[in-house]
């Protein structure tokens, strides 16, 4: 284990360093430059104005005259120590303005995994144990219908059903306005629509999934030797089957976190969510690209992270994966 | 047991294992219905400016707004242009974006997988670190922003799309070439003195075939659902070209989406639908190739 573990953490820096090399070169390629926007608001303004030489001699000191590689590295410099630069429209810290928007989203998130793996996951094992009857055609065929369902689409059906028909749930924002904010009853009630939007599509694929590795366990040699020796098919899977059936479960998670966050882009959108996504979404429309740039960056590594969580996850509890 | 023979033409033996596959796939009845509707839609998306009814960029300020009805089928939108023309040319925009984005995906993903499979050692380490870092940005979130960066237009959309969303296609390679680089038929081709660009090429790529094609049809319906969600954001393909996606971007008002909802409903059903039947292949496709579950989620 504590080899594994080793290895796969030994991998990090270097996945790390290649996140940042793409982020840079990346928005190399938007207008402006990803180390002007390091340089504190402000600091600039005496500088430039009919003074062209003044300039030159500030961005010779920031390294800006330098090829790319170098200014790659100052902007790296930078980024260890905490300054992912400023946003172009309100000057603030990016690295504050992300934090800020963190929390948001992942409450959001870990309420679509949770909904969506607990309805997934449940749906699969009763289509696998019920393999071939009409419940499972049903549920089987309505699975493929909900993975191909654009999050967008059911986004707005949900909205247009339940907050503007019904009038049941709150149509967007999070809380509602005048009432206190925080974490409340309020904030959980505007969560309900976004939540369940963005966990269809990966209730679906959950139960797709689920329903694939229970038939396999159901298969398995154990579960025969089980039967054989006369066990209620009740306890077969309850202590055999599923035990088996949901382990591989655990890397789904994973998996399905880059779909999530890149989801969220569009749900926060939707439900005005002030989280990560709207956060990007806002800063695309207003090619704020050092907040982009910052919200790119703090994406992959959430993702990065949760990668490494879950495949440690899964060493710990299938011994197997350890000695690949 | 000689009709398999003359329905898949004297190339194939009766149980090659392409013929095999088809025979399964044709079986598969939702399969078919996706394989026949996704036909249906490439003749719409190909006869768009003999099928609509309207041009779809005709402004017609008299007739704004209007729900379904005998002149205009489908409605018009809040200049009066013609929904169903609208959706007609939009089916243009999803198809081509589809199959050019997988197109260029599956190249990418081919040459990386099998490279990094066949040779091994320190090229395979070095393709799959990259492809690590790659996987990490979303797909949805790479493309966004770098088609904001280059400019928003179709043909950056499909080839953003088609750059960056290939490692999940080329590790599905790389495993299969990996598990039958080591059977006895390659290393009977080898003991031969078959050479490494034949043995790719005539034994491996023939191969690995059935899984990449499931993931085809996987890719198609992904890139048709990130060209729909770009636009829809306003991201994606410059209006007024017509596309589903953008359509469907009128009802973040709130007033279209709680007053003209035959302007979103009808192409969210048309993205819909199509995604759907790509699935449907898919899931025909599986089945035929036999591939595991496992395999054909990445």
């Amino acid at each position: 284990m504590q080899q594994y573990l080793l290895r796969r953490l030994s991998l990090i820096p270097i996945l790390l360093l290649g996140i940042t090399l793409m982020t840079f070169f990346m928005f190399n390629l938007a207008p402006g430059d990803p180390v002007t926007a390091l340089i504190k608001p402000g600091v600039l303004d005496g500088f430039g104005q009919g003074d062209g030489a003044n300039l030159e001699a500030l961005r010779a000191r920031y390294g800006l005259d330098k090829p790319v590689i170098v200014r790659y590295l100052v902007w790296l410099r930078e980024l260890l120590k905490g300054n992912l630069g400023y946003s172009y429209n309100t000057d603030q810290p990016v690295l504050e303005t992300i934090a800020e928007a963190i929390p948001a989203t992942l409450l959001l998130q870990a309420t679509s995994i949770g909904l969506a793996l607990i309805m997934g996951v449940i749906l699969g094992v009763i289509t696998a144990i019920k393999q071939y009857s009409r419940l499972d055609h049903f549920l089987t065929f309505l699975a493929l219908f909900g993975i191909s369902l654009p999050n967008f689409f059911i986004a707005l059906i949900a909205m247009y059903v339940f907050a503007v028909k019904l009038n049941w749930l709150p149509i967007a924002g999070m809380w509602t306005p005048g009432r206190p904010i925080g974490f409340n009853l309020d904030l959980l009630h505007h969560m309900v629509l976004p939540a369940t939007a963005g966990a269809i599509i990966y209730v679906a694929s959950y139960m797709r999934y689920a329903r694939a590795s229970t038939l396999d366990a159901l298969s398995a040699d154990f579960v025969v030797t089980a039967r054989a020796k006369g066990l209620r098919e009740r306890l077969v899977v309850m202590r055999h089957v599923l035990r088996n059936a949901l382990l591989p479960i655990v890397t789904l998670m994973g998996l399905s976190l880059p779909g999530l966050l890149g989801g969220s882009f569009i749900i926060e959108t939707i439900f005005s969510w002030n989280g990560l996504g709207l956060l990007g979404y806002r800063a695309l429309m207003s090619r704020d690209y050092p907040l982009l740039m910052g919200v790119a960056l703090m994406v992959a590594t959430l993702i990065l992270l949760a990668n490494l969580i879950t495949d440690i996850a899964y060493a710990f509890v299938d011994p197997r994966v350890r000695y690949e | 047991m000689q009709a398999p023979a003359e329905v898949f033409g004297s190339a194939s033996p009766p149980d090659s294992p392409l013929g095999r596959a088809a025979r399964r796939f044709l079986r598969h009845r939702l399969a078919l219905v996706g394989a026949v509707m996704v036909i249906f839609l490439l003749i719409v998306a190909a006869l768009a400016h003999v099928l609509a009814p309207y041009d779809p960029l005709d402004v017609n300020t008299g007739r704004r707004m209007l729900p379904p009805d005998g002149q205009n089928l489908l409605g018009t939108d809040q200049v009066g242009r013609d929904v169903l023309s609208r959706l007609i040319y939009g089916t243009r925009v999803s198809m081509s974006v589809g199959i050019v984005a997988v197109s260029i995906q599956l190249t990418i993903a081919f040459i990386l997988g099998s490279l990094s499979g066949y040779l091994g050692g320190k090229p395979d380490m070095v393709i799959m670190r990259f492809t690590d870092v790659v996987m990490t940005f979303p797909t949805f979130v790479l493309v966004l922003i770098l088609v904001s960066i280059v400019g928003p237009s179709m043909y950056n959309v499909m080839l953003v799309f088609g750059l960056f969303a290939w490692p999940g296609p080329a590790r599905l390679v790389r495993g299969q070439v990996l598990s039958l680089r080591e059977q006895d038929f390659i290393l009977a081709a080898r003991v031969v003195g078959v050479g490494d660009w034949d043995v790719l090429r005539r034994h491996l790529l023939p191969n690995v075939l059935g899984p990449v094609s499931v993931a085809a049809t996987l890719g198609m319906a992904e890139a048709i659902l990130t060209e729909a969600g770009l636009s829809f954001l306003g991201l994606g393909v410059r209006p007024p070209t017509p596309t589903w996606g953008s359509m469907i971007g009128d009802a973040r008002f709130t007033y279209v989406l709680a007053d003209m909802p035959w302007l979103w409903l009808v192409p969210g059903v048309a993205i819909s639908f199509a995604v759907i039947c790509i699935n449907f292949i898919g899931d025909g496709l599986r089945d035929a190739f036999d591939v595991r579950g496992r395999q054909a989620l990445e």
